[in-house]
């Protein structure tokens, strides 16, 4: 019963956000925000996925944008060179997501700190020099007349449809991502980034555990990268740069590490801050820098976990006020 | 008596240094063995060389029978035997309780991630087995009033603590400390001293290392004694306690203090 209840308190929160999500085209209907929301729902799902490492394991990895876009190269050059089905496609796209959990990871178990980072930066530069030059990449043109996903004859070529499209799979993914967040892999993330020796002491191969979040990470980054394809229907090298890999930290530190409301809340500012921002004409670069020093500064812990922690400390107050404390101690015996 | 442990010509070599040098030690079934020695003999390198924190530089060590020597740490855990570490070593950001569900992995891990997110039931039962045997266990360590509480909020000897049920929550068949009572207060290191002898009496062999003799001498069968990475002296608290080299090596006018201990205890026993 008490768990019941636990349960119905933590699912509708994700449950209310799902919902504001999905009404969201209702109230901005035109293109321009439809094709922002749909954005920062890939960003949610790149987000969510890149938590296990850089929130979770406390590895900063710089690769993400090489990895969202190997993921968008993947299903785009399958779906027109080749003409397989997008859906199809998403086959070879969760095994080239493997593939790079597995060839990052491997570092990983290497290097550390710093020189990790500046290693998955030269993953990420070697990639987009990779795509830019190589011939069957289409050079720095990118690929063109990507297709959309369809369903029986029903095509998802609009940003409205689009919209929905990857709303699903957002949803998949929050699932995917909650269901982790509260299982033992959790644990087994945040002993990585606490005290490795320790958990490799507690009978845990920490380099398995390392090699888990990567490839995790680049799953969700890899089939990220490829509805971004078939939503944009046209890839440039261009976009996947060392500085898509660091807005995507970004979104993690605004929102704050390792937790799941954060990433949300990280990637929907770092989607939509610069375009509200627009109006502010040439300068807007510098207001949005400054915008997220000033929320680095004001929230050290990022936003959302400031804000839990400030809301928990308020309702914990009140109830040692009213319940005189104590209240753990009755059960220490039972 | 069964050997559980056994040790031979166990040497590590630092660069330049030789921390371990050939050392034996054969460790019986159903006892407390304890590892004494100076500052520096060699106790936590010979300790990380069998779990397998350290690689030996040459030597055999055999666990249950079995050459575990050059093992992976993770692998040698899982065949069940645990350690603690003289600076602890505790998962500052997950609760005391996960710390401890966090020992209890490696007996339900069957499976990846995939596994995890399809077999929806299978996980959730192997979750509430390990949350259940981290409350039974949190319960006998004392600090179950602490359970939600970030495992590095809690107190210097609350982690300790918390560090052996972590050990303890893998089933292991023996475990290794290294100097459990190091660092706490005279109530603190009795009550250990306590939890120690009920994991015994549950049928966990340990070895430990400490430097506070009246542990040692309370609590263990068997010493082997280190000095400058070479063992000196092997035999009952006796038997080293009246080991002329001990005493020069180690125990110098501390052996002086037990002996005072233990006659008043003994004066105590005659009294009753
Ligand atoms: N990783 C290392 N590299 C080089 N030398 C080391 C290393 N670890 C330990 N030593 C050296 O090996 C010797 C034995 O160290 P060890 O930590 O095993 O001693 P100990 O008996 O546990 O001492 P203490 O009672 O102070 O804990 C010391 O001289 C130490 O400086
Ligand atoms: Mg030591």
């Amino acid at each position: 019963m008490k768990n019941y209840e636990s349960l119905v308190k933590k699912i509708f929160p994700v449950f209310a956000m799902l919902l504001a999500i999905s009404l969201f085209p209702v109230f901005l209907k035109n293109n321009y925000y439809l094709t922002i929301g749909c954005q920062a729902m890939l960003y949610c799902i790149v987000a969510l996925g890149l938590n296990f490492i850089v929130g979770m394991s406390g590895m900063m990895t710089l690769g993400t944008g090489a990895v969202y876009g190997l993921g968008a190269y993947t299903s785009a050059l399958l779906s027109t060179k080749l003409g397989v089905n997008p859906w199809l496609a998403l086959i070879p796209v969760l095994v080239m997501g493997w593939l790079i959990g597995k060839g990052l990871g491997f570092p990983s178990l290497r290097v550390q700190f710093v020189y990790f980072s500046l290693v998955t930066i030269a993953f990420n530069e070697i990639v987009r020099n990779l795509l830019t030059n190589l011939e069957f990449t289409g050079s720095g043109t990118g690929v063109r007349n990507i297709p959309p996903y369809s369903i029986f004859g029903f095509e998802f070529n609009t940003q409205l449809r689009s919209y929905y499209l990857i709303f699903a799979f957002l949803v998949v993914f929050i699932i995917i991502a909650l269901r982790i967040a509260k299982s033992k892999w959790r644990r087994a993330f945040i002993a990585v980034k606490d005290n490795p020796e320790a958990l490799e002491v507690s009978g845990i191969n920490v380099s398995s555990v390392k090699i888990t979040a990567f490839t995790l990470s680049s799953i969700f980054g890899c089939v990220a990268g490829a509805l971004y394809a078939h939503f944009n229907r046209y890839i440039t090298p261009s976009t996947f740069t060392t500085d898509l890999s660091i807005s995507f930290v970004v979104m993690l530190i605004i929102g704050g590490l390792g937790n799941f409301w954060g990433c949300i809340l990280g990637a929907y500012v770092v989607a939509f801050l610069p375009q509200l921002l627009r109006s502010a004409g040439t300068s807007y670069k510098l207001i949005y820098a400054v915008l997220m020093m000033l929320a680095v500064i004001l929230f050290p812990n990022g936003i959302m976990s400031d804000i839990r922690r400030s809301v928990g400390k308020l309702i914990n107050n009140g109830k040692g006020f009213s319940k005189g404390g104590g209240i753990g101690e009755n059960r220490t015996g039972n | 008596m069964k050997t559980v442990l056994e040790i031979k010509n166990l040497t590590k070599r630092f660069e330049g240094l030789v921390a371990v040098k050939d050392v034996n030690i054969t460790v019986k079934e159903r006892q407390i063995h304890a590892l004494i020695g100076p500052n520096g003999a060699g106790k936590t390198t010979t300790l990380s060389m069998i779990n397998g924190t350290l690689e030996p530089t040459s030597g055999k060590i055999l666990f249950g029978g079995q050459d575990i020597t050059g093992m992976p740490a993770y692998k040698i855990a899982q065949k069940g035997l645990g350690r603690t570490f003289q600076n602890i070593k505790v998962f500052g950001s997950l609760t005391a309780l996960e710390n401890l569900m966090v020992g209890a992995m490696h007996n339900n891990n069957k499976g990846g991630v995939l596994r995890m997110l399809l077999c929806v039931k299978e996980t959730n039962a192997m979750e509430r087995t390990m949350r259940e045997q981290a409350l039974e266990v949190i319960n006998e360590i004392g600090i179950y009033r602490l359970k939600d509480e970030y495992a590095r909020n809690l107190p210097y000897g609350s982690q300790k603590v918390l560090e052996l049920g972590r050990a303890l929550m893998g089933k292991p068949k023996m475990i290794l400390l290294d100097e459990p009572a190091a660092g706490l207060n005279t109530s603190e290191r009795a009550e250990f001293v306590e939890i120690l002898e009920k994991m015994y009496e549950k049928g966990i062999d340990l070895f430990l290392i400490e430097h506070n003799m009246d542990v040692v001498m309370n609590i263990s069968h068997m010493i082997t004694v280190l000095n400058f990475g070479q063992k000196i002296a092997e035999g009952t608290p006796s038997q080293i306690q009246s080991n002329p080299e001990v005493i020069r090596a180690y125990l110098g006018n501390r052996y002086k203090t037990i002996r005072k201990t233990e006659e008043s205890r003994g004066n105590a026993n005659a009294g009753r």
